[in-house]
């Protein structure tokens, strides 16, 4: 297994430490690299002097323990992983999954030292976002029921950051639909800013709402629930199979099953299953292939119209209009 | 315009101090140097302004006026351009130099690029809700976007500083509508609304930016499967020159939709119906076969094409081509 270790810190100098130490070359904000070691492109992008955001786009040749090394203790990274397969994430000997079924969002303190195992042929993509302790103490602040733990929170003698999390429906669909966008393109850089921007603002969101909760250790039910969330995501463009299949499925009562899912993904399983629909009716519709009624058939719509109003309630505008107007 | 509701007037720039005219003017209060809360004798709702970069910033307005009134932005010596969407819930009217625009959620025109240099007026309807997002763009950080590409036919005279002092108005394009819309849920008290709103400004700029660099005007008006099926019946139309026209019927058949909808389609596409293209095509080929030697008689290539009476083909040929099948022919016999 060969070990890479990047030393981060001080400057955020992302581009200085990660192309030499995956062998890629430089050109701009971006390292681009094909080596015996990996496939892929890096791009870091500076903020302002307190926030800055680096996108991963990597397949491994050969297995690899990526180890992340800072040693200051004023910044902290937020990480947005959209993988398929599973990878290892390793903290003070401790090792957890880290991947589609499982945890997808990790913010971890600068000041912890931490190592991924990443298997040979895994496809990593991860969103990175390094925001300073004062900024986020500052948006935090600014948040009532936060305030009276920022202040432990942020004290680094007491506490240091980590936190295992998944990420929200809404942040998943930007990542997917922001992938879409080629590294070529001039806009890539303004698309990646405004990806960003809304991740943060998400994740306040969801600090403020207070809906994701799921405890450090995750436990068995829970990671069925995401299995069949899963399972979900892959049979969206059918009938949706009720509340009593899928708890069947999973092995759980269907009101518990409905309990735990709406806990961990914000939306009841019916509410998710049809946001997603709509998620796809759109994503046909860009395509310019499909007329509005064979989308319908396609997403085994009753009819047109019921598409059409729900698109509206979602998306604000017509699908016929949406896709005329693209 | 109703001169007799009163008048507001206000400057707009790239930088915050202009607010300074909504703090003295009319009584708001800025929060954060960010949002600008209306007093509610006059409106309730607020206004967001933000920098985003040296050349781009924002002002968005969302409130509810309880009394009329005229707002009008001074022309600015600063040179950029104002891009404009209105999400309100209405109409509201839109005074360019003196020029009457509708716009608004349900008006198609919800969209607009007008050049600081311009004096503009916004009058929305007492107790609507009007929803509308400026972004003001320095005009040579856009021209940096566009090194070598050709603009779209509509946006072409804008970077023209000759005609430059212009605007546009069009509709919202899909995407940021479904952007704006997503926005406009969000409540401008959160902590994250600064993130949500730099983050669909940057949304904003990319699509505004692409859209002023497509050269496909129509993409997106035409189906790829409905042009396949055009393009089929074109094919069949050019490998059966010698028959007579088939018919709208068949061709409908042929390309799977209803006569109404193939013939609407084929015109926007072609720019001409079936039939006369049809009439061209078998014209041209008329020409080719006059011009050949390979017959003797010209009521043979008449009769050839489909046509039963010389006569009547000769007209036509003399109305596309300009002069007689038989100066062609002749000419070429000789």
């Amino acid at each position: 297994m060969r070990t890479i270790t990047y030393s981060y810190g001080a400057e955020f100098n992302l581009l200085e430490v990660l192309a030499p130490a995956m062998g890629g070359s430089i050109e701009g904000n971006f390292i681009k690299g094909n080596n015996e070691l990996y496939e892929g492109t890096h791009f870091v992008m500076p903020f302002d002097n307190r926030v800055s955001a680096l996108l991963v786009d990597a397949t491994y040749k050969e297995s690899a323990l990526l180890e992340y090394r800072t040693g200051v203790d004023y910044f902290v990274g937020m990480y947005f992983h959209v993988i398929k397969e599973d990878i290892n994430f390793i903290q003070k000997d401790e090792s957890t999954l880290v991947g589609r079924q499982d945890y997808n969002l990790l913010i971890v303190d600068s000041l912890l030292d931490f190592d991924y195992v990443v298997d040979n042929g895994v496809n990593t993509y991860v969103v990175c976002i390094f925001i300073y302790k004062s900024a986020l103490k500052e948006y935090m602040d600014k948040i009532p029921i936060l305030k009276s733990l920022s202040k432990d929170v942020f004290n680094a003698k007491k506490n240091t950051i980590i936190s295992m999390d998944r990420m929200s429906m809404d942040s998943s669909i930007l990542i997917n639909d922001f992938r879409k966008i080629p590294y070529d393109s001039p806009l890539f850089e303004l698309y990646f800013k405004g990806l960003i921007y809304k991740l943060i603002g998400n994740y306040l969101e969801q600090l403020l709402t207070k809906k994701i909760i799921i405890s450090k250790v995750m436990n068995d039910d829970v990671k069925s629930i995401i299995a069949s969330k899963t399972k979900l995501l892959e049979s969206v463009d059918g009938i949706f199979p009720g509340v009593d299949f899928l708890a069947k499925q999973a092995c759980m009562s269907p009101s518990k099953y409905k309990k735990l899912f709406t806990k961990i993904s914000g939306l009841s399983p019916g509410t998710f299953f049809y946001s997603n629909k709509l998620v796809l009716a759109k994503e046909l519709l860009e395509t310019g292939k499909y007329t509005v009624s064979e989308v319908s058939d396609k997403l085994n719509y009753a009819n047109i119209s019921y598409l059409a109003k729900r698109f509206n309630s979602k998306y604000g505008i017509f699908p016929k209009e949406y896709q005329s107007l693209l | 315009m109703d001169i007799t509701i009163p008048e507001f007037k206000h400057t707009i720039s790239l930088k915050s101090e202009w607010q300074q005219d909504f703090i003295q003017g009319l009584d708001c209060t800025v929060v954060d140097n960010k949002r600008i809360d209306f007093p509610e004798r006059m409106a309730s709702g607020s206004g967001y302004f933000v920098k985003i970069s040296r050349a781009v910033s924002v002002f968005i307005v969302d409130l509810v006026l309880n009394e009329p009134m005229r707002f009008t932005r001074m022309p600015s010596e600063e040179d950029f351009w104002i891009v404009y969407y209105d999400m309100s819930d209405n109409y509201s009217k839109h005074f360019v130099d003196g020029v009457k625009h509708k716009t608004g959620y349900k008006s198609k025109l919800g969209f607009a690029i007008i050049d600081s240099h311009h004096e503009s007026t916004y009058v929305s309807s007492v107790g609507e809700r009007v929803y509308s997002l400026r972004l003001c763009i320095r005009k040579s950080f856009v021209k940096s976007y566009f090194q070598d590409v050709t603009l779209e036919k509509d946006f072409k005279n804008i970077f023209d500083d000759e005609k430059g002092r212009m605007f546009y108005y069009g509709h919202i394009d899909s995407r940021s509508k479904v952007a704006l819309y997503n926005l406009k849920q969000q409540s401008m008290n959160d902590t994250n609304y600064e993130f949500l709103l730099k983050s669909t400004v940057h949304k904003l700029f990319g699509y505004f930016v692409e859209r002023l660099n497509s050269n496909a005007q129509s993409r997106g008006l035409f189906l790829e499967k409905d042009l396949n099926a055009i393009m089929k019946t074109q094919e069949y139309l050019l490998s059966n020159l010698l028959l007579p026209f088939p018919g709208l019927k068949l061709l409908s058949e042929i390309a799977n939709m209803s006569i109404s909808k193939y013939r609407n389609l084929y015109r926007n596409v072609f720019g001409m119906s079936p039939a006369s293209f049809f009439k061209n095509e078998k014209l041209i080929l008329a020409k080719e076969l006059l011009e050949s030697r390979n017959f003797k008689l010209i009521s043979d290539i008449a009769y050839e094409l489909g046509y039963n009476k010389i006569s009547y083909f000769s007209e036509v040929y003399k109305k596309h081509h300009g002069d007689l099948p038989h100066t062609v022919f002749k000419a070429k016999l000789d």
